[in-house]
Formats: C-alpha cells, structure tokens, sequence
C-alpha cells in the first residue's frame, strides 16, 4: 500500500513547508500556472473532478464536483473561496498537519478553485488554537504573494486572486460552515438556517464556496494526474486516499494517507498495532461526533464511506479513536458529552438545553447516581435532539449516546441503580 | 400574485411565491406554536417550536423558515410535527422556573399557554435549574432573566427596529444570556416593545410591576394623544383606573409597535396635581366648589372682561392635542361670544403665511409610503424624539436603502447614517436649506420617490415661512413629496374646526381675523382661556406667556392637571377630563380621522371639555346651543369640514429677519411634550428626560466662555437670568446654547431661536 | 285471608307495640342530643369555616398575590391588591374577603399554590356592625396566626388523600 500519495506528497523531502521544495521536487503550482497559462473552460475542471469522485474531507463527504457546479459562477460581483481548516473535532488532526507540511498544496488548491469559481478573495479560516499552523499558513502566502502566484495580475494573466488568512477564536462550531462565514464576518459563530446555502448566500450575503482544507489540497493532485488516477486508488465511490488521524489506544498514533477503502485492520497495524498488545474494543471511526463501531464489526470493515456506512457509521474527517478492552465506556461517553454540553451555541433550544441535560445524565451515571429511567431517558432525548437544529451539532451530541448505550448497554447496566 | 398552491392539514390554501408557511397558516387560521418568530422582525428559527412535518422532507421543518413550494403539503399535527413540538416544549420547560404565580407574564405568557398544549404534567427533567443574574436596565423595564428562553426577539428589535443594539445574546449553549453586557439603561424610545414581543416574563413593565393580573383588566382601544402619528393603543384597565398600554395593531399607523411616551404616560392620570373638581378663587383662595356656582362663577368673569373690555381683550389657547369635538365646541363658544382670537399654535413664531396653508398640515404622503421613498430630507426635524413611530419609518426606508439628508439646528442623533447633515450656525435653518438648495446632492437629484419632511424646529423657527417656500423650491426641482409634521395629535383637526384666528371651521376665512397666539400673549389680554394648556410650559415664549397670564384679570383654565403658578394666575379651574375618559376623533399626519371611545368614566368632577363649553355656551344664553346635544351631533357639526389633505403650495416668505448672535435652540423635549407626559414618573425617570436639563453649548463655545461640565453659568432672555449647569454637546453648531422647553427650570426665558445671553457664573 | 290477618292484627295492637319498639329500642341508646354550645359535633378536617391567611414557619407571609383565588372565587367576594414590598416581593397590599358573598366553596383554597389562605374548621362567627363582614389582610393574617395549629393538623390529616 502507497502512504501519502495525495496532499502529504511533499513529507518525504526536507523542509517539506518551503515554496521552493513544494515546486522544484513536488512539482506543485504546476496545475496552477497551466491553468493561468491555459484558461480552460471552469466547465470542464468540475467535470474532472466529478469523474474524480472527490468527496468532501471535512466530515458530510459531499462531492465537491457536485457542489462546485451548484455555485452561481456568472453572477456580477464579489464571490469567495473560503477554507475551512477549523479542525475542532475530538480526534481530528490531519488539516494542522497539511498546513504545517504542505500548505501550498492547500493554497494551490484554493486558487484553482477561485479561477473555477470566478472569485477574487479567499480566506483560510484556521482553528483558534493552531498558532503554528496558522503561522505557516502566514509564511506560504507570502512566499507565493513574493512569487507572484497570488495577487492581483497572475503572473500577468489577468486573473486576480489574493489569499488571507484568519485565525478564529476556539469555538468548536465555528467549524459548521455557516458559522465559520458569521465568523469570518466578525460576527458570534452561530450557525445559519439553510437554505440558502453558501453557494448562493455566504460570506457577506454572496456566493461563496467552503471546503475542507484536505478537499482543497486534494485539488491540483487530481487536476495534475487526472480524475482517473484519482478515482482508481480509492474505490468506485469513494475516490482517492484519505488521511486518518489515528488516536488512542494504538503504539504509533498519527496521521496516516492512505488509499480509500483500505481495511481497518492494515490501518491498525500501519499505527503500530493495539497499545500493549491489548485487545481492541472498539473505535470511533470518525471523529467524536460519529457513532461507536465494535471492534468485531470494525475489524471486517474498509475505510471508505460506503463500508463504514454499513457498518453503522460514518467516515466523518477520518479520525480514527482506537480504545482497548481497559476503556470505561460510560466514561468515554461522559467526556464527548461535556465536550458537546461546553461547545453548543446556545441557539437553538433543543441542543442548547438538550447537551446539557445529556452531559449531566451520563455524568449521574458515570458517577452511579443513575436509575435505570435515566438510561431511557438519555435515549429519548438523544431522539428528540437529533434532527431538530439548525445545525448538525445536536446530532452530533445524540449519535454517541445511542450508539454508546446500543453497543456498550452493559456497562451502562453495570453502573444503574436497581 | 397568489399564484401557488400549498395544503395545510388537509386544507388547500392559495399562497404566494417566497412566504413562509408559518405566514400562509397564520393567515388560515391555522394555529402553529412559535416563540422567536414575530411577524415584523426577520427570521431567526432558533426556537424550533414550529417544527412542522412537510411530506417528502426527511424531517420536520421550522413553518417559520421554510419557504413554501408548490404543491407542497403540510401536517401541523401529525403525530411527527406533534412529537417535534412536544420535545422541543420539553427542552424549553427544563430549565424554565416554575413561578408563574409571582411572574407578571402569567396570564399572557406565550410559554404559559403552549405549554398547556403541548406541555407534559410532570417533568422528567431532575436537576438543577439554571439561573441568571438580573440586570436594572432603567425604569422602565424590569427583567428576570431566569426566564429567559433565548428567543432573541429583543435582540432583533434592536438591531432591526429602535436601530440601537442594547441586548444581544452572551456566552455559548445553556450559559447562553440575554444581556446589555456592561449593565447600563436600555435607552430606545421604543423600547417598551421588548416587553410585548418577550414571549416569557423576562422582560415585564417595570412601573406596572406586580399591580395587576392580565384577566382582572378590561381592554379598551384608543389613540395616543402625544404625536401626530396617533398610534393604536390599548388601554387595560381594573376597576376604572388605567393599569397599562400596550399596543394595538394597526399595520398602517403603528404596526405593532407604540413609543415609550405612549405607553407610560398614563402613570400621570392620577398623579396629586390632577384637577377633579370645579375650583374657583374667591378673594385669593381657592376654593372646591360643584359645577353650578364655578360655571355661574365662570360665566360672570368673562363677561364682566367683554362688558368693560370688549371682546378683543380676551385671548383663548388651546394645547394642540385635543379631540375634533373639544375643539369645535371650543371656538364654538368662544365665536358666539364674538372673541375671535383663538388658536393652537402655542409654540410657533411666523404667522405670516397662515393664509396661505391647505385646509390642514399634513404630510403630504402616508407612513406606508415614507418606507417605500428613497430619499428623505428632514428639516428641523428631531423625528426620533418627537414622533418615534414615524422615525420608525424613516428608519425602516434607511434600511432599505434610501439616502438621508437634514437640515437640522443640531446634529441629532438619529441612528441612521445621512448623506449630507447641513447644521448651522446660530440656527439659522434658511441658510441651511439655502445651502442645500444651491448644491443638491447628487443622491437627491436623482432620487424617484424623495420625501421632505418639516419638523416642529422648522415650523416654530421665526422664518417658519421662508422655510416652507424654500422646501416647495427644492420640492419642486426633485419632484418631491413635501410634508409637514406637526406638534401635538390633533393639529389638523384644530385647523379644520378654525381653532386658529383667521379661519372659521373648514377653511372659511374669519370675517373678523382674530390675533395668533403669539400676538395675544405679546399684546396681554384682560383674560385668556386655556384648555389644556400651561402657558408657562407649551407656549413659544413661555416667559412672555408667563407675564401675561400674571397680569391678566380674568384667567379660565379648563385642564386636566394645575400648575403651581396657574394656582397664582387662574380665577377658575373646571376639571376637563384627558384623553382616556372622553370620547372623540383625532386626525393624525397622514389624514386619518381615527375615533375612540373613553376607556374608563372621567375621574371625580370631571368632564369632556366639549360638554363644560356646551353647557357654558348655554349660560351665556347662546341659543343654538340646543342642537348640541350628544357627542354625535357635535362630530356631526364638525364633520361636514373634515376634508381630505390637499396639495399646499408655499410661496411667502417671511417678515421676520434671520437669528443672529448666540442663539437660544429649544426644542419641546421627548418627555416634556405634553401636560401628560409631563407628569408621567416613569418617562421622567430616563435618560432621556434628564439629560436635556442644563445650558448645552459645544465645545468652542465651552472654550470661549472658559467652562467646563458641570460649571454653572448664566443664561438670561426676556430679562430674566436663570443658572443653569453646562453640558458640553459637539452635536450643537457654534453660536447656538441648546436649552429645553417645557421644564420648570427654564420657565421664565423666552423663545426658541431667540437671542440668548450666556456667561459664567 | 288478608283481611283477617289484618283484624286480628288490629285486635292485638301488633302495630303499636312495634311503634313501641322503636321507642323503647331509642330510649336505651346513646343520647345523640348535643349541648350546643358547650358541647360540639367532631368537624371534618376538610370543613370549610372562616379564612384564614398562613404563614411561614419563620413568620414570612405565605400569600404571593397570584391573585388565582381572586379569580377563582364564583362569588367575587375576594379584592386583592398587589405591589413589590421595599425587598422587591410580589404582596398584597390588600387582601379583603366579603363573607357574605362567600359561599364557603374552597375553591380559593384549592387555587392556592402556596396554602396560603385557607378555609379553618372556625364556624362560629358574627358581625356586630355593618362592614365588619369584609375582613381584611390583618385580620386574615391575624386568624391565621391564631389557628395555625389546628390549621396545619388539618391539612396533615387530609394530605394523604390529596
């Protein structure tokens, strides 16, 4: 199996961040200077990359073809590209480290993108706590701006695309893309009813596209090698590699690129195996917000959206949090459902009341105070949030308490009163 | 237009592309819980109480926020829309505390009432509430943010309506609060509304706090009496004492909002100064006596004044908010008894085109359509203060995009941005609109619907004229509607009943022209009859109207309240009864002759001013006075002159000269406007009543004269010197010392736009 | 055959002594007769006599001017006027009960979701001048200070059944 094929493909060279090795040994901006060269028809770079089957990295895993061909191109005035690399998700780590080793792919990425889209301004909106990343966003900009690959008057091509970027202020929703753009507005991160979407009403009331760091650096790669060569690493409707970001339990945690649909099992053992030799319980296989999966279920399962679909899941940003046999379930669960309690915006009633109470229930539990109503009542109120928001984060606060006490009802059992 | 079809709950119902299906069923009458949606504020769905199921979603929509399509079909109680509710009504009771009893919501409580829909018995919720500190945001507004239930209706009023964001929601999740983050007073004029649109008891009527239960109170409409805009209102009252207001709709006036001045202004009906008994003085003292022996009393005086004055010696001012019925009675009386010099326009200084007026002021357009225009001129208009509801709409057209442009004698702080702000010095507003006239901004030139709009600055400025024809020239040259925006409720029912000198009702010029308010208190008439007038307060020259009212002989109040020098200048007060215990119409600024009836029976002795002229009429033996009998056949006289407003065309210019030197700019004050509102304690308590005391200069004045804030200096007009405490404001031009009328301070100082001496103390 | 059962019956005076019977049987019984006033039936602890408003174990004034009884009440016989006390607490600043318009329904007592005021087992009371019927605030308070003993017995003794 081939690791870091697609947007870690500057980490086998030294100094892997620098303009001068993403261009002379990666090969990048290549894309982008033909393209200002060229002036090919944004018609045809979409189709290629919904040949490419690029699904979005950021979590929803809509295809970004799809979505690009959505966003009213022809329309008068400011449009904008905007990245999203506020990366709050417990377990997610791998857009801190495209930005730190190859931002430029990212950068590349987000200005092909804007000639596709017709925009002339982009913003990298990074998560409040990646200064360094952050800083070498900062440092990669400049080094393109110095070397005219951004700016206005391309490399005297006439296209204009300038690239700021912007550190937000620790709010896990602001990576929810309308409340990203509120953000970036300067206004409270709090989620906008859709529709209408971004494509059509988004930064400053314009078009706008917002993808995922990884979505953007995924980019020239495919417009380089081709939407075939993408889509054939990965499987028929996942395309391409995808970075995981393996946590917990495991000897060698870290991001690993890998092709999709690669199993479960060759991932596992790409990290180094189960810490200690234990024995693997179960894993979360996409970030907090996603439901549990078993490990008997997981270790028969691909990394691909469809597989982990099937499986009960979702593929989410691809954060893989491996916990062994010791793992206290409820506890787990205790702590994702404090972190959702914490991180609400308090704007709509069900989430805003609703973590709360699931934060405090499960803690009752956890600290053995629970009945075993309370176990019922978790469930009901999960039910009851999911789906009633204007945003995801009520669901993401439900999945893993139904999918906690489905799979792990025991442990919950164990700790109830009778 | 209703060109789609949708079905709700099995009824298919026409609709309009782009409405929301909350707005089609509330039309149908089909009821949907909601708590953040209000139908004149923008969209938030934050509250998720209107979960709806709509066939082919995959999960209940908010009605407030989904757009309707066609064919479209909606189940507002279907099992899923109903679970959706039930969860959500859940989720807002778990952290809601459960004290209605105390809460001065309960009873009206939008919470209250779903949740006894959709509420469950007994709540599965076991854990602590969640509590919040409260905030002293003024005088008006008492909150218990416990209740909050994050709505964000008051942070959206704010931001879309008053135009001033003064709440806004803090912190993330269950720690969410409504607040004004550093506690400070929510000053809006229209900040009384947040207290309706609050659907819980977080923000509830501070003065009216804990008097009064929802369903002890009666209900009646009728108008407010403090601008020309004459918002709907409802008046509650218990056991026939007024215990609050609130707003009633009226999508063309008001929409659903009223001004604080129209809310608490009742909290004066029964402050300790009200007259509720005939009171005459009897060698110096006063004495409380019933309606015979103080109409006999009455009715002597005046004619021993004609008998050895004539009738030219006699003076009569009406306030400039009183019904169509009050004021044809009025002049009525006053005409048979052959007295001509009658009128209104207490605080205005040029006359010289009064010949020249429609049959009424008016605003040349409706508040509807000021939305709607895309330029608006304002000269001498201080609309937020003065008429807050129309301002509203100036506001709104801001919003939408119109450009603003004023010609103002400060540089009011009317929230929206204007293109071109033209404040000159010494006030003189002439060479302001000169200015303007000469140079028109690009913006107004090329304007389609552009607007101008005179204030009461510019109709009580001493060249009222020249500005009027100055306005009709640029009016012209834009193609603009022109308007004037009057003082008071019912200016224009005053001019269509001939409460002015040179006209009889309905626009018959008066064979015998009488004097205009300023010249009978500048000529100091043997008697004067007041109604509802404080001359020291609401005339232009209040010290001028002082010394006249002191040396009169034979002074007759018939008002609602006394003041203590009417206690010094009156011979007889009868006690007429305010705006809330007498029938009658008002005709407000767009031309809407608006009735309403008394919502509770007049206080004590007191009676509609209309019947106490009637019944004076009579003792003084006038003989028609018989036709008279009810309310009806009074409207009835003065109904056949109510006319439609009709095009003016201004070409007079002034007799009087230009303002120079340091000029004295008065305005008459938000809470100093009426008898009323003067004596309303809640209104008197804000920022807003307070902070137009004292001798406001700017800062090169403050400099030139070496004083500071807070410094005491002299101020003398009419040849009385008052000390006043200076307040420096960089909103006045230079030359001008801005001083309020219509307090008792500033009572003995002249006019408005007059010279004005200033010098430390 | 009837009819001579009927003449024989009539000869013993077989009705009198049965009448005599029920006299006699009553004669020997416990007297039901009641000394009025010295002597009082037991009450019910839900009788409803004379209101009376409760307070606090701490001396705290129970009733927090709901005004739920005032609008309970079928025969309009409570007036309740309220305001903030100096502390900033809904009270009322008048509590008055007409008892000749109160028909002793309860219905105040049911409404009152502070057992403030209450109906005691007081049945006896009078009037001796015109108005004294309207009892105020003071004298509910007063009442209720009084009685609070057997008022609090009562309502123990009926919790279970609420």
């Amino acid at each position: 199996m081939k690791l870091n094929q697609v947007c870690f493909r500057s980490l086998e060279f030294d100094d892997p961040a620098s303009l001068k090795t993403y261009e002379e040994k990666v090969g990048g901006y290549k894309v982008w200077r033909k393209i200002l060269k060229e002036k090919p028809s944004p018609e045809d770079l979409i189709e290629e990359l919904k040949k490419s089957v690029l699904r979005g990295r950021g979590g929803a895993g809509f295809p970004t073809g799809l979505k690009w061909s959505f966003m009213p191109r022809h329309l008068d005035g400011p449009k904008y590209v905007v990245c999203n690399s506020d990366e709050s998700e417990p377990g997610t780590f791998k857009d801190r480290d495209i930005m730190r080793y190859n931002p430029h792919q990212m950068i590349e990425g987000m200005a092909i993108a804007s000639y596709i889209l017709g925009a002339t301004t982009g913003y990298n909106y990074t998560r409040g706590e990646y200064w360094e990343p952050f800083q070498a966003c900062e440092k990669a900009v400049a080094e393109a701006r110095a070397a005219g690959l951004l700016g206005s008057n391309i490399l005297g091509s006439g296209v204009d695309f300038e690239l700021h970027n912007m550190i937000g202020a620790g709010a896990y929703i602001c990576g929810e893309e309308t409340a990203l753009l509120e953000s970036l507005e300067g206004k409270k991160g709090f989620p906008r009813f859709k529709p209408p979407f971004p494509a059509n009403f988004g930064l400053y009331g314009r078009p706008t596209i917002i993808n995922n760091t990884e979505s953007f650096a995924s980019v020239p790669v495919i417009l380089e090698k081709g939407a075939d060569w993408f889509l054939n690493v990965g499987t028929e409707r996942s395309g391409g590699t995808k970075i995981f970001s393996v946590s917990g339990h495991v000897n060698k945690p870290g991001n690993y690129e890998v092709p999709m649909g690669t199993p479960f099992k060759d991932l596992l053992e790409l990290a180094g195996g189960m810490l200690d030799g234990r024995k693997l319980k179960a894993v979360i296989p996409g970030g907090s917000s996603v439901p549990v999966v078993p490990a008997d279920i997981m270790m028969e399962t691909n990394m691909d959206y469809e597989s982990i679909g099937k499986a009960g899941s979702m593929l989410g940003a691809g954060s893989v949090i491996v916990m062994d046999e010791t793992t206290d379930m409820v506890k787990i669960l205790a702590r994702i459902s404090e972190f959702y309690d914490e991180e609400s915006c308090g704007q709509c009633t069900p989430c805003r009341e609703g973590t709360g109470w699931l934060s405090r229930t499960v803690h009752k539990v956890l600290h053995g105070q629970g009945t075993p109503a309370d176990l019922d009542l978790l469930q009901d109120v999960s039910n009851n949030m999911m789906g009633r928001t204007i945003c995801a984060l009520a669901d993401a606060a439900a999945m893993p308490v139904l999918s906690f006490i489905k799979h792990f009802r025991s442990e919950f059992d164990a700790l109830v009163k009778k | 237009m209703n060109d789609t079809t949708i079905t709700i709950d099995g009824k298919e119902v026409a609709a309009e592309q782009g409405e929301m299906v909350i707005e089609v069923a509330d039309r149908e009458n089909i009821r949907i819980p909601r708590f953040c949606y209000h139908k004149n504020l923008s969209i938030a769905a934050n509250c998720r109480m209107c979960l709806v199921e709509v066939e082919k979603a995959p999960k209940p929509l908010p009605a407030c926020a989904t757009p309707i399509t066609d064919g479209m079909v909606v189940k507002t109680r279907s099992p899923i829309a109903l679970q959706a509710q039930k969860a959500v009504m859940e989720f807002l009771l778990i952290n809601h505390p459960l004290d209605c009893p105390v809460c001065d919501q309960g009873g009206e409580c939008e919470l209250q009432d779903i949740s006894m829909g959709y509420g469950e018995d007994v709540s599965r919720y076991n854990q602590g509430k969640r509590s919040v500190a409260d905030q002293d945001v003024g005088p008006l507004i008492e909150t218990f943010m416990t209740r909050c239930i994050h709505c964000t209706r008051c942070v959206r009023f704010g931001d879309e309506i008053s135009g001033m964001r003064e709440l806004g929601l803090v912190n993330r999740g269950e720690k969410s609060q409504i607040t004004t983050y550093v506690e400070k007073n929510i000053e809006s004029e229209l900040s009384g509304n947040i207290i309706d649109i609050c659907p819980v008891g977080a923000l509830t009527n501070k003065p009216f706090r804990f008097k009064a239960r929802t369903w002890e109170m009666k209900q009646h409409a009728t108008i407010a009496p403090h601008d020309c805009v004459g918002s709907n209102l409802m008046m509650h009252e218990r056991r026939n004492e007024v215990m609050r207001v609130v707003p009633a709709e009226n999508e063309a006036i008001n929409e659903t909002w009223i001004a604080d001045r129209d809310r608490y202004s009742h909290f004066a009906l029964y402050t300790p100064d009200r007259v509720t008994q005939p009171m005459i003085k009897v060698n110096d003292t006063w004495q409380t006596v019933d309606w015979a022996t103080a109409l006999e009393h009455t009715v002597a005086g005046l004619q021993t004044v004609i008998h050895k004055h004539g009738e030219k010696a006699v003076g009569a001012l009406a306030s400039q908010s009183e019904t169509v019925e009050n004021y044809y009675m009025f002049q009525y009386f006053l005409r048979s008894l052959g007295i001509n010099n009658i009128d209104h326009r207490l605080q205005q200084q040029d006359f010289s085109d009064q010949s020249a007026f429609p049959a009424y002021p008016h605003m040349g357009t409706t508040f509807e359509k000021i939305e709607e225009s895309d330029a608006v001129v304002l000269i001498g208009s201080h609309t937020r203060k003065e008429q807050p509801m129309l301002w509203h709409r100036l506001h709104k057209a801001s919003q939408n995009g119109a450009k603003m442009f004023a010609v103002n004698p400060v540089d009011f702080n009317l929230i929206f941005a204007f293109e071109k702000n033209i404040v000159p010095e010494s006030g003189d507003l002439v060479a302001g609109l000169t200015q303007l006239l000469e140079h028109i901004p690009e913006g107004l030139q090329s304007a389609t619907k552009p607007v101008i709009l005179l204030g009461a600055l510019a109709m009580n400025h001493p060249q009222a004229a020249t500005l009027r024809s100055l306005a009709q020239k640029l009016a012209d040259k834009i193609g603009a509607t022109l308007g004037l925006v009057t003082s008071g409720s019912n200016s224009a029912g005053a001019w269509l009943t001939g409460v002015v000198p040179h006209r009889l009702p309905g626009k018959q010029a008066a064979s015998n022209e009488g004097q205009d308010a300023q010249a009978m208190l500048q000529d100091q008439k043997q008697a004067y009859v007041l109604l509802n007038v404080e001359p020291e307060f609401d005339c232009a020259n209040t010290g001028q109207a002082l010394q006249a009212m002191n040396n009169a002989e034979f002074v007759l109040a018939v008002n609602t309240f006394t003041t203590d020098d009417m206690l010094q200048y009156a011979n007889v007060i009868l006690p007429a009864a305010p705006f809330n215990e007498i029938s009658g119409h008002m005709i407000n600024a767009q031309g809407d002759c608006q009735q309403f009836n008394a919502a509770i029976p007049p206080k004590g002795e007191s009676r509609p001013a209309w019947k106490i002229f009637r019944i004076l009429a009579q003792l003084c033996q006038i003989d028609e006075i018989a036709k008279f009998m009810t309310i009806a056949d009074v409207f009835e006289a003065a109904q056949q002159h109510i006319a439609e407003p009709e095009a003016a065309k201004w070409t007079a210019d002034s007799k009087n000269t230009a303002p120079r030197g340091t000029i004295r700019i008065a305005e008459m004050p938000i809470y100093a406007i009426d008898p009323i509102v003067r004596r309303a304690k809640p209104l008197q308590e804000t920022h807003d009543a307070t902070k137009v005391q004292g001798a406001h200069i700017n800062k090169a004045t403050a400099s030139g004269l070496q004083v500071n804030t807070g410094d005491a200096v002299i101020v003398s007009q009419n040849d009385n010197e008052i000390t006043l405490s200076v307040v420096i404001n960089d909103c006045l031009a230079d030359n001008t010392v801005y001083i309020a009328q219509g307090l008792a301070e500033h009572k003995t100082l002249g006019a408005a736009y007059a010279p004005i001496e200033i010098k430390r103390a | 055959m009837k009819k001579l059962k009927f003449y024989i019956r009539s000869f013993l005076l077989w009705e009198l002594f049965q009448g005599l019977g029920v006299t006699g049987k009553y004669f020997f019984k416990r007297k039901m007769t009641l000394m009025y006033p010295r002597q009082k039936a037991p009450k019910s602890p839900r009788f409803r006599g004379l209101h009376a408003l409760r307070r606090y174990p701490n001396g705290e004034e129970r009733c927090i001017a709901c005004k739920l009884c005032e609008a309970v009440c079928p025969a309009l016989a409570i007036t309740i006027e309220s305001a903030p006390r100096a502390d900033g607490t809904r009270r009322t600043t008048r509590y008055d009960i007409d008892l000749f318009k109160c028909i002793y329904c309860g219905f105040c007592e049911e409404s009152c979701p502070v057992d403030s005021i209450v109906e005691t087992n007081i049945a006896e009371f009078h009037f001796e001048n015109r108005g004294e019927q309207i009892i105020n605030k003071e004298k509910l308070l007063e009442i209720g200070d009084k009685y609070e003993k057997q008022i609090a017995k009562d309502r123990a003794a009926d919790a279970p059944y609420r």
